[in-house]
């Protein structure tokens, strides 16, 4: 008798949504967006942050550069060197779950540190830089899974101020 | 038994007649509509670095009865198997909610999203 009460009920709310197996699908929501442009670039400037295809890697359980991300970094310090109207950029890091949460944060804190360094060796202002570590705390994927966890460290280019483009006018 | 489940029917059926009838598919498809912006931020974010990504989702979700938020959420199907993409729908979708609880727990078993390039 409940049942058929529940029944009659869902019937009423104008639902169609019971019993299941029965329900029909909701409307396609239909999702587009511009795909950039194929090249070889690792490095993609978008208007909140300069986005990087290659992971930053650093020694296990330290902040040191691996040498294999230099070439990535660089590409980061030519788009800010382009791009002079871009006048903060946050360098973050982020860790996955897998640890102690304290620990996570210095250690992110300090890698994130150890990019700005680099980049100011590479001719950046440190006016325009800032470390920020943010360990397990700002998730991208889920860190139940593998490649979760593996998109979750991850070091990210925040552009925190940015002036209007500067244009050059050469004259003849 | 039978005349009893008749009688259950009827009553349900009835007591419903007296007010106005509420379209919650209607309101649960504008709501899930209202998602489209944020997920196409998504997408677009997951694209700068992935710029292979495309393909479908079926999503199963269901709303709470007593709050109305969407929970639960699980994909039926998966073709652009993005785990960063996959976390952000879910995240945009897991902060929705019916402006009025609809009473019961409501199943929604086929929530299909599309993502294609706007320039093939």
């Amino acid at each position: 008798m409940a049942l058929a009460i529940a029944i009659g009920a869902a019937g009423c709310a104008g639902l169609g949504l019971l019993p299941a197996g029965k329900q029909a699908p909701f409307e396609v929501m239909n999702v587009t967006a511009e795909r950039p442009k194929p090249g070889p670039d690792k490095v993609i400037l978008t208007p909140s942050n300069i986005a990087i295809i290659d992971k930053i890697q650093f020694e296990v359980g330290k902040a040191d550069l691996k040498p294999i991300s230099h070439a990535v970094i660089d590409e980061v310090v030519t788009v800010m060197k382009d791009n002079s109207n871009i006048e903060l950029v946050q360098v973050q890091g982020h860790t996955d779950t897998d640890g102690s949460a304290d620990l996570n944060r210095k250690l992110s804190q300090a890698r994130s540190e150890s990019v700005v360094k680099y980049m100011i060796g590479r001719g950046i202002k440190k006016e325009r830089l800032e470390g920020k570590g943010f360990g397990p705390d700002v998730p991208i994927a889920d860190n139940s899974i593998p490649e979760g966890r593996e998109a979750n460290r991850r070091v990210e280019f925040l552009i925190l101020k940015q002036g209007p483009k500067k244009t050059v006018v050469k004259d003849e | 038994m039978n005349r009893h489940l008749v009688i259950a029917l009827v009553i349900a059926t009835s007591a419903c007649a007296g007010g106005p009838k509420r379209d919650l598919r209607g309101e649960i498809g504008a709501k899930l509509a209202s998602a489209q912006t944020p997920i196409q931020a998504c997408f677009q974010n997951s694209l700068y670095t992935n710029r292979k990504l495309r393909g479908m989702y079926v999503m199963q979700m269901a709303v709470n009865g007593e709050t109305g938020e969407f929970g639960e959420i699980n994909l039926r199907r998966d073709e652009p198997q993005d785990p960063v993409l996959r976390f952000c729908v879910v995240s945009v979708l897991a902060k929705l909610k019916l402006d009025k609880p609809p009473g019961s727990r409501i199943e929604l078993e086929s929530v299909p999203i599309k993502f294609e390039w706007s320039n093939p």
